[in-house]
C-alpha cells in the first residue's frame, strides 16, 4: 500500500454527490497533481485527507494506517490551504513559526529554520509584517512556507497559486517543484490550471464530478487521455471535438463527421454504430498545408484571428460548428480571414464514446477524402 | 433660512438638551465638592469653594469600603466568568451549528428580555432553598448567569465573522481545538470581548433589585448602600450620598467615554465591526 491511498471515498453535499466513490494510490514518491474543474471535488478530497472535513464513506489510509477518524493534528500533514488563512494577529515570522511552536521547538531551533524557508520563497524582507501588510502573492508564499516548514513527509496543497498573476505563479510553480525536490516528500497539489498541473506533476489524477476518470504521467495523458473530459481540458491550446458516427465498413471501421470523414482504429470492437466525438488538438490543425496525401484535407473560413503573443488562434467556421487552429504568430502580417484549406493528420484523431466517454481510438493514418 | 443658522440651531438645540439631562448628574457631582450647608442651599451655589470634606467623611465610613470593595469584587468575578463561559459557548454556536441552534439562540436573547421583577421572587425562593442568600459566590453566580446570555450574542456576532479557515489551518498545523479558540480565534474577537465587558459590567454594576432581595449586608454593593444609606438619625445624609454617587458613578463615566466605540459594536452584535 502506497504512503498515502484513499478507497471508495464518497461525500455529498445536501443533493450534490461531491465525490463518487473516489479510489487514489498516490505514488510512494514525487508531485502528485489532482487536476480538475470547478466543483469537481478536488478540494473536498484534499480537506477529507488532511481530516477537515468528514466522508460519508470511504477510508483513508496514511503510512498504512486507518486514519479516517483521526483528528487533522494526528495525521501528520502539512496543509496549504487555498485561501491564505494567516492569523492577522500574528507577524509573518510568526505565522511560519507556528506549527513549530505548537511542536514545542525552542525558539533557537525555529528562526533558522524560518529564515531558511523565507529565502526559498523570497520572503526575508516581510517577516516582520502582519498579514494585512503583505501583497497577495506575498501572502500565499507565507501561507506555503507555513506549509512547508512542518517537515512532514506528505504535503497537501489545495490550489495554492490561485488568485495570483502570472509572473507570480510561473516563479511559485518553479520554486515549488524545486521545494518538491529537495525535501524528498509526497506532494498532493490540486489545481484547475492545466499548465500548471503540465509543469509540476510526476502523476496527475484528473477528477470530474467527483470520480477519479483519468490518471498517469503527464505526457502520456496529454497524449492519449481515457476521458474526454482530460482530452478537451488538460492542455493548451484548446482540444477541437467534433460530433461523429462511427460505423463498420468492408475493411474496418470509419468514422464520419461534418468536416471529413477517415478510418478509425477500435480499442474494444463491437458491431454497433455509435455517436461519437472525434477530437483533436488545435496546434495538430494545419491551415493551407504542403500538398501531402497523407493528411485530411478540408475547407473551412477563418473568421477570426487573435493574437496572444508567440501564437496565433485562428477561429474556423463550417459545417455548423467552430474549430480553433493554432499557428506560429505571423510578425507584421495582416489578418487573412477567408476560405481555406486545412489538413489534419488521421492518426492525431482521437474518439470518444459520446455516452461513456471514454476513448475507443483513433485515426489511422491513411489517405484522407475531404 | 440659511443652511449654516439652521444646523447652528440645531446644534444649539441639542446641546440645550444634553446639559438639560447632565444638569441633576453636574449638581450632584458639585455636591460632591461641598460642605454640607453648601449643598441645600437656596438658590444652589454654582461658584463655590471646592472641599474634599464630603470624599474623606465618606471615606471615614468603613461601610463605603465594604461596598466599594464588593462592587468591584462582584462586578469584576461576575463579567470575567460570564465572558469565558460566553466565549465558549458562542464558539461552539458558531462553529459546530448543530440542530436547533437559531432556537437556542433565540431563548437565550429571549432570557435577558424578562424584566428583573419577573424572576425576582423565584430566584429568592430558589436562593433561600440553596443557602446562598448573602454569599458571594451566589450573587456572582446569579450575575454570571444574567451576563451570559447576552455576551454570547454579542460573541457569536464577532466569532461568525472570523472564517473557519483559520480553525482548519491551524488544526492542521497541529493545534487542538482548544488551542485554535484561545489562541487564534480569540485574538480576532477582541473588540467584541471588550463591547461584552463594558455591557456586562455597566449592568452588574449599576444592579440594584437583585443584590438588594438575594444579596444582603455582606454583598451590598454601592447602589444598595446609596439606598440604604440615604437615611440617618439626622435625616438624608447629603454630603455621603455625593460623594459616594461621585465616586461610583465616576469610573464608569470614564471607561465608557475611552471605550464607547465598543458600545456602537455592541449595540449592533458586532455587525459594525470595522468601526472599531
Amino acid at each position: 500500500m502506497s504512503t498515502l491511498t484513499v478507497e471508495k471515498l464518497k461525500k455529498r453535499y445536501g443533493n450534490k454527490l461531491v465525490l463518487d466513490g473516489v479510489d487514489l494510490e498516490v505514488p510512494p514518491q514525487g508531485l502528485t497533481v489532482i487536476f480538475g474543474g470547478p466543483g469537481s471535488g478536488k478540494s473536498t478530497l484534499l480537506r477529507i485527507v488532511a481530516g477537515l472535513e468528514a466522508e460519508d464513506a470511504g477510508t483513508v489510509w496514511l503510512r498504512g494506517q486507518d486514519v479516517t477518524r483521526a483528528a487533522p493534528q494526528d495525521r501528520r500533514l502539512a496543509y496549504v490551504p487555498q485561501n491564505f488563512a494567516l492569523y492577522p494577529q500574528m507577524t509573518a515570522f510568526e505565522n511560519i513559526a507556528y506549527p513549530l511552536r505548537l511542536k514545542r521547538q525552542p525558539s533557537s531551533t525555529i528562526a533558522p529554520l524560518v529564515r531558511e524557508i523565507a529565502q526559498t520563497l523570497r520572503i526575508e524582507d516581510v517577516l516582520n509584517q502582519r498579514p494585512d501588510q503583505l501583497s497577495g502573492g506575498q501572502k500565499q508564499r507565507v501561507a506555503i512556507a507555513r506549509g512547508l516548514i512542518k517537515r512532514a513527509d506528505i504535503y497537501l496543497l489545495d490550489d495554492p497559486l490561485i488568485g495570483l498573476d502570472y509572473k507570480v505563479r510561473e516563479r511559485l510553480v518553479e520554486e515549488l517543484r524545486d521545494l518538491q525536490e529537495r525535501l524528498g516528500a509526497i506532494f498532493l497539489y490540486a489545481t484547475s490550471d492545466p499548465l500548471e498541473a503540465l509543469v509540476l506533476a510526476d502523476f496527475i489524477v484528473v477528477l470530474d464530478q467527483g470520480r477519479v476518470v483519468d490518471s498517469g504521467q503527464p505526457n502520456a495523458l496529454y497524449e492519449a487521455p481515457r476521458h474526454l473530459w482530460t482530452r478537451l481540458n488538460l492542455g493548451f491550446p484548446l482540444t477541437n471535438a467534433v460530433s461523429g458516427t462511427l460505423t463498420k465498413v468492408a475493411d474496418g471501421w470509419q468514422v464520419a463527421t461534418p468536416w471529413f470523414r477517415t478510418a478509425v482504429e477500435i480499442e474494444r470492437p463491437d458491431d454497433g454504430e455509435r455517436a461519437v466525438w472525434a477530437t483533436f488538438r488545435a496546434e495538430r490543425l494545419t491551415v493551407d498545408p504542403p500538398q501531402d496525401g497523407s493528411l485530411l484535407t478540408f475547407s473551412a473560413e477563418i473568421v477570426l484571428e487573435e493574437d496572444i503573443g508567440a501564437e496565433t488562434v485562428l477561429y474556423l467556421v463550417g459545417g455548423g460548428t467552430t474549430l480553433y487552429s493554432v499557428v506560429p504568430h505571423r510578425e507584421g502580417e495582416a489578418p487573412k480571414l477567408g476560405t481555406v484549406t486545412v489538413g489534419l493528420r488521421p492518426d492525431d484523431v482521437m474518439l470518444y464514446d459520446s455516452s461513456t466517454q471514454m476513448a475507443m481510438g483513433r485515426g489511422v493514418a491513411t489517405d484522407g477524402r475531404g | 433660512m440659511r443652511p449654516k443658522l439652521k444646523t447652528r440651531l440645531q446644534q444649539g438645540f441639542l446641546w440645550l438638551v444634553a446639559v438639560a439631562f447632565f444638569l441633576p448628574v453636574l449638581w450632584i457631582f458639585l455636591a460632591a465638592f461641598k460642605t454640607a450647608g453648601q449643598i441645600l442651599a437656596v438658590p444652589p451655589s454654582w461658584i463655590f469653594r471646592p472641599t474634599l470634606q464630603g470624599l474623606t467623611y465618606m471615606a471615614s465610613h468603613q461601610a463605603f469600603w465594604t461596598h466599594a470593595l464588593n462592587s468591584v469584587v462582584i462586578s469584576l468575578s461576575a463579567v470575567v466568568l460570564a465572558i469565558i463561559v460566553s466565549f465558549v459557548a458562542a464558539y461552539s454556536f458558531s462553529r459546530f451549528r448543530l440542530r436547533g441552534t437559531d432556537f437556542m439562540m433565540f431563548v437565550l436573547l429571549s432570557i435577558r428580555m424578562v424584566p428583573g421583577a419577573a424572576v425576582v421572587v423565584p430566584m429568592y425562593l430558589m436562593y433561600t432553598a440553596l443557602g446562598w442568600i448573602n454569599t458571594y459566590p451566589g450573587i456572582i453566580l446569579f450575575y454570571t448567569m444574567f451576563s451570559i446570555p447576552f455576551s454570547v450574542w454579542i460573541l457569536k456576532g464577532f466569532i461568525d465573522g472570523v472564517s473557519p479557515r483559520f480553525d482548519e489551518a491551524a488544526q492542521s498545523d497541529g493545534a487542538s481545538r482548544l488551542h485554535v479558540m484561545f489562541r487564534i480565534v480569540l485574538p480576532q474577537v477582541l473588540p467584541g470581548i471588550v463591547a461584552a465587558f463594558i455591557f456586562n459590567t455597566i449592568f452588574v454594576w449599576n444592579e440594584f433589585l437583585f443584590d438588594f432581595i438575594i444579596g444582603g449586608n455582606q454583598v451590598a454593593t454601592i447602589p444598595v448602600a446609596l439606598a440604604s444609606g440615604l437615611y440617618t438619625s439626622q435625616g438624608i445624609d447629603w454630603q455621603y450620598i455625593a460623594s459616594l454617587t461621585f465616586v461610583y458613578t465616576l469610573p464608569l463615566m470614564v471607561v465608557i467615554y475611552f471605550f464607547q466605540k465598543y458600545l456602537l459594536v455592541g449595540m449592533t452584535f458586532g455587525t459594525v465591526r470595522g468601526e472599531v
